[in-house]
């Protein structure tokens, strides 16, 4: 049985963070205040489709990086 | 004006957007350069969303095609997870992919470039390959999918132009009808014209105009040079030759016996 205050480890753009557990992607995004139509989310190299942002629950461990359009070559 | 990957193009200049000395700058090249298509990259945002926001609001301005790059990438999967974001934020299934072999050179990984393009293509990307001048590479990126190639001028950023024109000339003639964009090292609108006369179809540079002592009138000159080369290569230059063929007529020249 997991508990409300249950706490997960997972590390977000290469940092450490500890989180609630049963933080979804969207409500990671909204903590970090950034907007998700300027970013995309990959969890431990795999990409988060846009769409599924809110259904995608972080668990212990997860690699989560956070990309935004950059200048580029 | 010219089709490439489903799109009509007027220009065969490809620019890149980073390096430039204020986002403003950046602007004015993309216009007068009159580039169609503009590369960006994907990363880390380290703030708040303002900073990727206010890049992406300035390019969607701006009548120009995104291309996102992999750049960074060194590994096959890094590649494929980045050209899936790219896809995600950007709309679009254009990708140039980089997978890169060596930190100091950046020179491609041919293994992890064609493992990654041929991913991508199975999943419908438009994939525009950065690689060598290698025969055999690109041999290997079109059996992958891939229906355009980007072969390298030289390094990224060392400004030397067309280092192995033998290897990019029979590359060139190799595949006659397939689309090719001379991708890194160019420093001069000469090289770009050079890359066109040719018979490449587009050439996409950076350093070359963001660096410039004026990025504006560098972009001005680029657009020169390719539009140059590509004029003198449809006007079919004439053959170079060891020895001289005059241009004057011989016949009734003065002072002869």
């Amino acid at each position: 049985m997991i508990s409300k205050d249950e706490k997960i480890v997972i590390s977000v753009n290469g940092k450490k963070q500890i989180i609630p557990a049963h933080t979804s992607v969207s409500s990671l995004l909204a903590h970090f205040d950034m907007k998700p139509e300027f970013v995309a989310v990959a969890i431990n190299q795999d990409c988060v489709r846009r769409g599924t942002y809110a259904l995608m629950m972080l668990r212990d461990g997860d690699k989560v990086e956070i990309l935004t359009p950059h200048a580029g070559g | 004006m010219w089709q490439i990957a489903g799109k009509t193009l007027n220009s065969r200049l490809f620019l890149g957007s980073a390096r430039y000395p204020s986002p403003s700058v950046l602007s004015e090249c993309i216009k007068t350069s009159a580039t169609d298509v503009v590369t960006v990259a994907l990363r880390r945002e380290t703030a708040t969303s303002a900073t990727g926001s206010f890049f992406w609001q300035q390019l969607k301005n701006l009548p120009v095609h995104i291309l996102p790059n992999t750049a960074g990438c060194h590994t096959a999967k890094e590649a494929v997870t980045t050209a899936h974001m790219a896809r995600d934020l950007f709309a679009t299934n254009w990708i140039k992919l980089e997978v890169i072999g060596d930190d100091y050179s950046l020179q491609p990984d041919p293994f992890g470039l064609v493992e990654a393009a041929e991913v991508l293509c199975k999943e419908g990307f438009e994939v525009f390959p950065y690689t060598t001048d290698d025969l055999i590479v690109a041999e290997r990126l079109l059996q992958a999918g891939c229906r355009i190639l980007m072969p390298w001028g030289s390094p990224i950023g060392s400004g030397r132009g067309l280092a192995n024109p033998l290897a990019l000339r029979a590359l060139r003639h190799r595949y006659p009808h397939i689309p090719m964009i001379i991708d890194a090292g160019l420093g001069k609108p000469s090289h770009a014209a050079q890359a066109m006369e040719m018979g490449f179809d587009a050439v996409l540079l950076n350093s070359a105009v963001a660096c410039a002592h004026d990025p504006v009138m560098m972009a001005s000159a680029f657009r020169l040079g390719v539009k140059a080369g590509r004029e003198a290569f449809e006007s079919g230059a004439i053959p170079e030759r060891d020895g001289a063929t005059p241009s004057t007529s011989l016949i009734d020249r003065p002072f002869q016996e």
